[in-house]
């Protein structure tokens, strides 16, 4: 080749090297960032039930399920946590009114009753996989035998999934699992029979299915707290016989801001053990509100009433008390007993709880000064329908869990919760309460 | 009261077919229709090669041929694509296929001045060929375009330096677009209020329902037109012109078919349907016979954008060529894409193309009287905005380097070989229109990376 050809050949394979320009800079995904409260926490899931969900006052939208324990918990842990956040007025709406059981129904929407839902407000697959209605047994299946208590939120919340396995799916480095309540509360919330033992989860099948939920969590290798089933007797929903009877009687046992009317008569199998009166069961007799305030309500109609602590579709009987109560105290031992064995923290929500109703921060039901037609309230830590707790016992509770992880795990979770972080109100939005 | 169960037993399912976007581009536009050009990136607008491609690459360099002259052959065209989501770092590669592209032309002189021709080559003619897994498989997972060419060609020698040519295009355009259906945004029918869509209920994204393969077929016309001057000796200059083509693609078919979501629907769901039922079994409806996700007629317009290219050659020895084209291609008037389907309704793809420019350099060296080398450099601007990098269309400017020969089998054969690579710049793009009609750089969740190996053969036989 002559040396001009050559040149000329080079200048143009030069050329082509110039023209050759480099990529772009490759952006590597940035790396999740470590939860304020440690790398433990880097993946939370939530799993339980109404409570867990942010269930309040019969109903459930956005504004409760951003109160809940867990969502406070994932503040305080500085992870990213998502609820399937329900659109308002909710599915159904919470209650605006529990004697009435008018529900939030926002000004052009139609009257809202318990059947109504309006759907999630997105799809993100959440942390927060926690069904109302859950037992232990629809964790792990949303069709148990013989009756399931899935319902539209478990198709909204899980897509056809379980809770186990949308813990799975997020293969989570935390968890906090509280079930169990339902496997004694439908027995307690029974229409037709409260405390029908039929509907209590046998101890046995119980801790089966929670041993399998523990096994599948150890099996993700996440670190968990388990808080314990809350003791039936202590929730507002229901009162024992022997508060009817002391307030019907007062000052027997008592006195009380108001009289029931004389055409309520309350019998006196509901006094109170310490009157010596013959038969009288009145200290370990439930009276749920549900079946109690309608008796209420036909006397203050002027319908002569008669509440008989006896009357077992009515009430919860000694014997069916004490049966919810072993249940309790088994699933709990047993709760307390498998965190210990696998090195999960462990909340006793009980000791709380029996510490607010010694202080009378969970009054006694019924208070007379509330025996009309108007609202009825359980204090500052139940929702209107004395199940639920309120937005500020979900903060108390966020504070119990946030102690517990820090004793078992050596975290420094803040508690309070709330105040270090940013928690919602404790009241509810304005459109909650707009519309009785 | 608002029931969802009313809603889903409702007669009318309002399913959106999110249509997949177009697979046109520059970045899959071919212009490997002739193994000599080919070789010299392409230039060959002043200087046509002697294999008749000219019929392409500038139809006024007809005019320059002696002889009867048929040649055939083909390019193959073997890409490697790839994406890397920007959240999960999951990397998914394009399948790996070996795309052939061929090319016919006749040449025969009817005079010392007027010289005929005609051409078979495929200037839009690509795949997209994803894992049918891929996560951007709502967008597309496979597409196809196929428009051939046939271009019956006159040249015109008006002068002894100044050349014309002119070809009509008959076009036929086959068009291929397959994609899954997400159920998560498929609209709930009323009474539903507007905008509610299974995501409402809690159905995940991501959520495949239904696979819609879409064929469709087209003839159009179009034309082919360029000169030619040799400007002096050593200098030619050319300017060719493809016109562009509005395709109506009016007898496509697109037919659906379900996939199992595998959902088994709970007591107490939002379908109102007994614990056990599948959710396959409630969607299954929508798939009989004149529903909204039966198999059906569809139509779309697709536009294939008109190119400009303007060249010189200069003939620095008389054994060394230079050669350089700058092509404008109006991908401008590729704005949207609507897809009208008889049940399914319209779907309008927001597109919003720009022109693009390509700068090609090109050089030939005789190393012998019967042997030819060759070697060229082009780059390209991209014609997809940034909102408009997606599967089907994973496209960005380009440097690509060519490398080749031509020699001599016999008297009357000859043979050209050539290797051309593609190297496309990593570009950000998007796996999902993000529920938005019209997606923003803010949908983009990933890098898209390509780039290609041709090779290309092409046999010349004079008589």
């Amino acid at each position: 080749m002559k040396p001009r050809h050559l040149a000329a050949s080079l200048a143009l394979a030069l050329s082509i090297l110039a023209g050759c320009h480099s990529d772009d800079s490759l952006n590597p995904p940035p790396a999740p960032p470590v939860p304020s409260g440690g790398a433990m926490f880097q993946r939370y899931v939530s799993m339980g039930n109404s409570i867990t969900a942010g269930f309040q006052s019969a109903g459930i939208n956005d504004s409760t399920q951003s109160r809940s324990y867990a969502v406070l918990l994932a503040k305080a842990m500085g992870t990213t946590f998502v609820y399937p956040s329900l659109n308002m007025p909710g599915c159904p709406p919470p209650f605006t009114h529990n004697t009435t059981q008018t529900r939030l129904t926002p000004t052009g929407f139609p009257v809202s009753t318990g059947a109504s839902c309006y759907l999630r407000a997105g799809n993100a697959t959440p942390n927060d996989v926690a069904v109302p209605g859950a037992r232990a047994t629809e964790i792990l299946t949303n069709f148990g035998v013989p009756v399931s208590s899935s319902n539209a939120l478990t198709f909204l919340f899980l897509s056809g999934r379980t809770q186990l396995q949308a813990m799975q799916d997020q293969a989570p480095t935390f968890v906090s699992l509280w079930i169990g309540n339902n496997d004694v509360l439908g027995s307690l919330t029974s229409l037709t029979n409260p405390g029908n033992p039929a509907f209590v989860t046998p101890q046995n099948a119980f801790q089966a299915q929670y041993t399998q939920i523990l096994d599948s969590i150890e099996a993700e290798g996440a670190k968990a707290v388990l808080i314990s089933v809350a003791d039936v007797g202590v929730i507002p929903y229901a009162s024992r016989g022997s508060v009817y009877w002391c307030v019907k009687n007062q000052p027997a046992c008592g006195t009380f801001p108001a009289a029931f009317p004389p055409t309520l008569s309350v019998s006196n199998n509901c006094a109170p053990a310490i009157t010596g009166i013959p038969g009288a069961q009145g200290d370990s007799t439930l009276v749920p509100w549900t079946t109690g305030l309608p008796k209420l309500d036909s006397a203050l109609h002027g319908v002569p009433t008669t509440l008989d602590c006896t009357e077992d579709n009515v009430v919860v009987t000694p014997a069916e008390y004490a049966n919810l109560r072993t249940a309790v105290a088994g699933y709990n031992a047993f709760i307390q007993g498998e965190a210990t064995s696998r090195g999960f923290a462990f909340v006793d929500i009980n000791a709380p709880l029996l510490q607010h109703v010694a202080d009378g921060t969970i009054p006694p039901f019924p208070d007379p000064s509330q025996l009309s037609d108007s609202l009825i309230t359980f204090g500052p830590y139940f929702s209107l329908d004395g199940v639920h707790p309120s937005s500020l016992a979900h903060q108390l509770i966020a504070d119990s869990v946030a102690s517990a992880i820090n004793q078992k795990y050596g975290t420094t979770l803040p508690v309070p919760v709330c105040g270090t972080v940013i928690c919602p109100a404790t009241s509810l939005p304005a459109m909650a309460r707009s519309r009785p | 009261m608002r029931r969802f169960p009313v809603w889903l037993t409702a007669g009318v399912f309002v399913g959106t077919l999110a249509a997949p976007r177009t697979i046109l581009a520059q970045g899959y536009g071919v212009y490997e229709h002739g193994t000599c050009a080919m070789a010299r990136a392409g230039t060959a607008v002043a200087s046509p090669c002697d294999d008749a491609s000219t019929i392409f690459f500038n139809p006024a360099g007809l005019a320059l041929a002696t002889h009867k002259l048929v040649s055939a052959g083909g390019t193959l065209i073997a890409p490697s694509g790839q994406f890397e989501n920007d959240s999960t770092g999951e990397k998914t590669s394009m399948n790996k296929r070996v795309y052939p592209v061929p090319h016919v032309y006749f040449q025969h002189p009817l005079s010392d001045r007027i010289v005929a021709g005609f051409g078979f080559f495929v200037p839009y003619g690509l795949e997209t060929d994803w894992p049918e897994n891929f996560e951007g498989r709502f967008l597309g997972y496979k597409s196809l375009v196929q428009g051939f060419y046939l271009q019956p060609t006159v040249a015109v020698k008006i002068t002894d330096r100044f050349m014309v040519g002119a070809g009509v295009d008959f076009t036929y355009l086959k068009v291929g677009l397959h994609q899954h259906l997400d159920l998560a945004p498929q609209a709930l029918p009323p009474p539903a209020p507007p905008g509610t869509t299974f995501a409402n209920l809690g159905i995940p994204a991501g959520t495949d329902f239904a696979n819609a393969d879409l064929d469709g077929h087209a003839w159009n016309l179009g034309f082919n037109v360029g000169i030619i001057l040799q400007a002096t000796d050593k200098l030619s200059l050319g300017v060719r012109f493809l016109s562009r083509q509005k395709v109506e693609i009016n007898d496509a078919t697109v037919t659906f078919t379900q996939i199992a979501t595998n959902d088994t629907l709970a007591a107490g769901n939002p379908f109102g349907v007994p614990a056990g039922t599948t959710l396959d079994q409630v969607l299954a409806p929508r798939f009989l016979p004149d529903s909204t996700l039966s198999t059906q007629g569809g139509k779309t317009t697709l536009t294939l954008p008109e190119q400009l290219v303007v060249g010189a050659a200069y003939q620095f020895t008389p054994r060394l060529k230079l050669l350089f084209d700058y092509q404008r291609t109006n991908w401008k008037v590729f704005k949207d894409l609507v897809l009208d389907f008889e049940h399914a309704g319209r779907r309008t793809i927001v597109e919003d193309y720009h022109a693009s420019d390509g700068f090609r350099m090109g050089g030939e060296f005789a190393w012998t009287s019967n042997t030819t080398l060759r070697a060229g450099f082009l780059t390209h601007t991209e014609a997809a905005p940034d909102q408009t990098v997606t599967p089907n269309l994973p496209e960005g400017p380009r440097s690509e380097l060519t490398l080749g020969f031509g020699t001599r089998l016999t008297n009357s054969l000859r043979v050209d070989l050539a290797y051309q690579y593609i190297d496309q710049a990593d570009r950000r793009g998007r796996t999902t229109d993000g529920g938005q009609a019209a997606p923003t750089t803010a949908v983009n969740n990933g890098l898209y990376t390509f780039h290609a190996h041709l090779f290309g053969a092409t046999f010349a036989l004079s008589f």
